[in-house]
């Protein structure tokens, strides 16, 4: 049940509506039971999957805080008696005992996730080692595998609980009826945010009152989320698609607005998803994490994964770079490296190695196929590389007398970043590897700017009227973009407005929806829904 | 009391947006047919006992005044272009709100069995037209939930790229006759001929020879779309339930497509089909030329669609086959052949040629226009081809009548027509068949 389906609004509108009529008690069994049943809109056999980690991850939390209590319960009750060598090896027991269950969660969720997802491109991988350097004609078949939709997110999501338990940041969830929710909750299961428990769950439990202030701020929200989605991704989309599908027809500045284009769709199709998300837990007055923040004003790349994606960001922080960069191996790496490198380099060096590291899996994580994990691993080195020549970039400005902090600067910097995210999205959207670095080259071979006048640009799948259309829906965006950098809250300031300029604003955003969204064979798909 | 005044805001502003989008809906969207045929089918004093239904070969194929004549019945003609099964259950519905048929002719036509678009704003053409009933709401929760909400809510949005139209739309809807259900008042596109009554157009002849490409297409059982397979069966099912007679046709498609051998394949899952299900069919391709002489003439175009003289002959025989039926059996050796082999033997010229021209500059300044004629002619026809070249003073025979098929020559720079004449070997006529290109060749 996509989100822009009829189907979708009228179970919006029944979810809703029951909602807030039933007995605040049972809301969070209502809003469980609706969960499962959009699950279920994309199938049956894939609710397996979600209830395996569920219940798997429920009771290793379980299981793990018991291992804590009975330890912590230990100590307590020999207390007078036990001696600081015993209460250790109490604390090493209990911790071990945890790390096995933390470890075996582990293993058993992203084992799924990566039987289904990376399997066959593992296969194919080892096919083409076999085949290429020992010459062996054998051939691993591949799998019809099922990958459920959103395993990427619920997977993450569920597994940042099991580590946060693990870490005493909070207490099990002792109901699996209202963990299962956390696990599910609609709006979110197909393209995240990727919650954190503390943050969500304990909002499902407590009583909601119909607010009509909220009921509209969350419309509002989801309309702007349709405006972004159909106005701007799906028409961006349509120049994208005849781009990079038809690679090897176009070249020089052709091929850049062809990235442009993808740039603008992914970014509208992602954001707009994430505030159809957003506005529709706050139907349910539930307020889930910002996934986005602006990420095209960032100053570096590492500003702009801040920015983007921010819930995945922040767990592959929490879950991975910390507990990476600073476990014994690399504490140890980081003594060698200062030894042999120097102070400057052997403190970043660690860091950068983990950036690599986290980057390879963001990588992997957006799909099986080399060209992700060289789009993960391009953003990793121009982090890695930008941490390590720190030093070098200081010592620049006091030659050349740059003063950082002026507005040009700033600027350039900005200009600086988004030509190197797009970079980036020549992998991302490339049809393979290969066609990525095939278009690369047609980019700057043959550049000239004429093709922008020539009318080529008419022959990409857009008219005139449409790219106008196009161009000035990204105006708005911008404008609203540029107002929430400054910390002005759109939808409070269109709120302070008299009513006839507020109504008329809210009904230009809706009808621009139908009027000037384009419906397509491929209309309603959202592109992270696919993860 | 605050409350109650937040709530009123929003229910004033929710029917500010329901006008508005009323309006747009008034202004953009054309007034087409269907409405009045379905106006025709629930208000019309005589109730109708036979409903045909099926997509634009059927709505120009079948007379149902001709059924009448010979089957006595009182028929309608709901058959609409881009009409498909599941449109076609919908409507045999709608038909059963107000009349009580006995009988249902249902057109197979094998392009809505596959490779089917969806989302498309056409998926919900029929549903627009139904009247608020039990029926329509049906529709809508069978069919629509898991379109996209413009297509359901807003289809204006299909029409918005027609800002000229809206005075003559407006124009339209404000005269009476539209709220008459007048046919006049409708905007008719692809009947090409006048409206004669219960769904039925009467089709004026096409053009020869410049009717561009035949598409081929492949017909494969394992193509077959399953949803498609289940609303057929939804209406055998209906019927069975609500004693109504189905009898599955497939009315008498342009000559020169038969040839391509799409139609054969897809009768024989037709046959097998209707078989499973209990169900008369008779495939109208297999008509003997001598109970109904046709060639591609009596078609307006590749596609299949019956022009109105023959159509009249094609009803009346459908009629006089289903009457057979009716008194117990159908000889099916008085109108059919017994295969599709025996149809295409039967065939005596050529019914079809096409070309498309490769023009490539030479380096002296002289272009090279090659090309490969695709033919289509009865299996004991041998078809052989004459090329001529037209300038703007006259025309010259490049190549007399041979069997080649592959042709390659050299022209200076100009602009030509390349006309290719097709006939059987034998044959005296000057042509059967011709497709004429334009080549421009210039710097």
């Amino acid at each position: 049940m996509s989100f822009v389906s009829t189907g979708f609004l009228l179970f919006l509108l029944i979810g809703v509506i029951v909602y807030y009529f039933i007995p605040k008690k049972v809301q969070w069994i209502w809003l469980l039971f609706i969960s499962y049943f959009y699950y279920a809109t994309y199938g049956i056999k894939p609710m397996a999957f979600i209830a395996f980690t569920t219940i798997s991850t429920y009771f290793g939390g379980r299981l793990i805080e018991k291992y804590s209590n009975d330890g912590a319960n230990k100590i307590l009750k020999n207390k007078p008696n036990i001696t600081s060598e015993e209460k250790k090896k109490i604390k090493a027991n209990t911790k071990g005992n945890k790390r096995k269950v933390v470890l075996i969660m582990l293993l058993f969720n992203f084992g799924i996730l990566a039987v289904l997802k990376y399997f066959n491109f593992g296969v194919e991988n080892i096919n083409g080692i076999m085949h290429r350097l020992f010459g062996i004609q054998y051939t691993i078949a591949g799998m019809d595998l099922l990958l459920p939709l959103g395993i990427s997110f619920y997977t993450f999501q569920s597994m940042g609980y099991i580590i946060d338990i693990y870490q005493g940041k909070y207490e099990a969830d002792k109901n699996i009826f209202k963990f299962a929710l956390f696990v599910s909750f609609f709006p979110q299961i197909l393209q995240g945010p990727i919650g954190r428990y503390n943050r969500l769950a304990h909002q499902f439990y407590e009583k909601h009152y119909f607010d009509l202030t909220k009921i509209q701020q969350g419309l509002q929200l989801i309309c702007w989320g349709f405006f972004k989605k159909l106005v701007i991704a799906d028409r961006a989309g349509i120049i994208a698609n005849q781009v990079f599908d038809h690679d090897d027809k176009y070249a020089g500045v052709i091929v850049i607005v062809g990235v442009l284009a993808y740039c603008i769709q992914l970014y509208g199709d992602f954001a707009g998803g994430m505030d159809v998300v957003m506005g529709t837990a706050e139907l349910f007055d539930i307020k889930i994490d910002a996934n986005f923040r602006q990420p095209f004003f960032s100053h570096s790349i590492s500003e702009f994964w801040r920015r983007w994606h921010i819930t995945l960001g922040t767990w592959m922080k929490d879950y991975i770079f910390y507990p990476f960069s600073l476990s014994k191996g690399m504490n140890k790496f980081g003594k060698f490296s200062k030894k042999k490198f120097g102070n400057a380099i052997g403190r970043v060096l660690p860091i950068c190695l983990a950036d690599l590291l986290i980057f390879f899996i963001v990588g992997l994580w957006h799909g099986a196929s080399w060209k992700f994990i060289i789009y993960g691993l391009y953003n990793g080195f121009i982090i890695a590389f930008s941490g390590m020549f720190q030093p070098v970039y200081i010592k620049m400005f006091e030659i050349t007398h740059i003063n950082a902090k002026t507005r040009t600067w700033r600027l350039f910097q900005i200009f600086r970043t988004f030509v190197l995210i797009n970079i980036g999205w020549y992998f991302d959207r490339g049809n393979s590897l290969k066609d990525a670095v095939y278009m690369m080259y047609y980019s700057v071979k043959g550049f000239s700017f004429s093709a922008l006048t020539d009318g080529s640009l008419l022959k990409l799948g857009l008219d005139s009227l449409q790219i106008m259309i196009l161009i000035a829906a990204c105006v708005v965006w911008f404008i609203v973009s540029v107002l929430k950098e400054k910390n002005i809250e759109v939808r409070e300031a269109i709120a302070r407005r008299i009513l006839p300029i507020r109504w008329a604003i809210y009904i230009a955003l809706i009808i621009s929806i139908p009027l000037l969204g384009t419906v397509s064979a491929k209309v309603g798909g959202f592109i992270y829904a696919q993860f | 009391m605050r409350n109650f005044k937040k709530i009123l805001k929003c229910i004033i502003f929710a029917i500010i947006c329901c006008i508005i989008f009323a309006i747009c809906d008034f202004i953009f969207v054309p007034s087409g047919y269907v409405r009045v045929i379905l106006h025709t089918l629930n208000y019309s004093d005589e109730k109708y006992d036979c409903i045909i239904l099926g997509a634009s070969h059927g709505r120009s194929a079948i007379d149902p005044y001709k059924l009448d004549e010979t089957l006595g019945t009182n028929a309608i003609n709901l058959c609409i272009p881009s009409e498909t099964m599941e449109d076609s259950y919908y409507l045999l519905k709608e038909s059963c709100r107000n009349n009580s048929p006995k009988t249902v002719i249902l057109d197979l036509d094998y392009q809505y069995w596959y490779d089917l678009a969806e989302n498309d704003f056409s998926d919900a053409f029929i549903y627009y037209q139904l009247e608020p009933s039990k029926v329509k709401a049906e529709y809508f929760f069978h069919n629509l939930l898991k379109k996209d909400v413009r297509i359901s809510f807003s289809r204006w949005s299909n029409y918005i790229s027609d800002f000229k139209g809206i005075k003559d739309k407006v124009s339209i809807k404000l005269d009476n006759g539209y709220n008459d259900f007048n046919i006049e008042s409708a905007v008719v596109k692809g009947a090409d001929g006048p409206y004669v009554g219960n769904g039925f157009f009467y089709r004026a002849p096409g053009g020869h020879g410049a009717r561009g490409f035949i598409e081929r297409r492949t017909w494969n059982d394992n193509k077959v779309d399953n949803k498609v397979v289940k609303q057929f069966k939804d209406i055998v099912d209906y019927c069975n339930a609500n004693g109504i007679k189905l009898i599955c046709v497939t009315s008498t498609i342009t000559p020169a497509p038969v040839l391509t051998g799409t139609s054969e394949a897809s009768a024989k899952y037709f046959e097998k089909l209707t078989e499973e299900y209990g169900v008369d069919y008779y495939d109208f391709n297999l008509l003997r030329q001598d109970v109904m002489p046709r060639g591609n003439l009596d078609f307006g175009d590749w596609d299949g669609h019956m022009c109105g003289a023959l159509a009249d002959k094609y009803s009346s025989i459908m009629a006089s086959v289903i009457k057979d039926a009716q008194g117990g059996s159908v000889d099916r050796t008085k109108y059919f052949y017994n295969s599709y082999a025996a149809l295409y033997e039967d065939v005596n010229t050529v019914v079809y040629c096409q070309t498309a021209l490769s023009i490539i500059k030479k380096e002296d300044d002289t272009y090279n226009i090659s090309f490969e004629i695709d033919g289509l002619s009865g299996t004991r026809v041998v078809p052989e081809y004459q090329i001529i070249v037209g300038t703007a003073t006259g025309a010259t025979v490049l190549s007399e009548y041979s069997k080649q098929t592959k042709y390659s020559f050299d022209l200076p720079q100009g602009t030509y027509t390349i006309r290719v004449n097709a006939r059987a070997v034998g044959s005296t006529a000057e042509y059967e068949e011709y497709c004429e290109k334009a080549a421009v060749l210039e710097q």
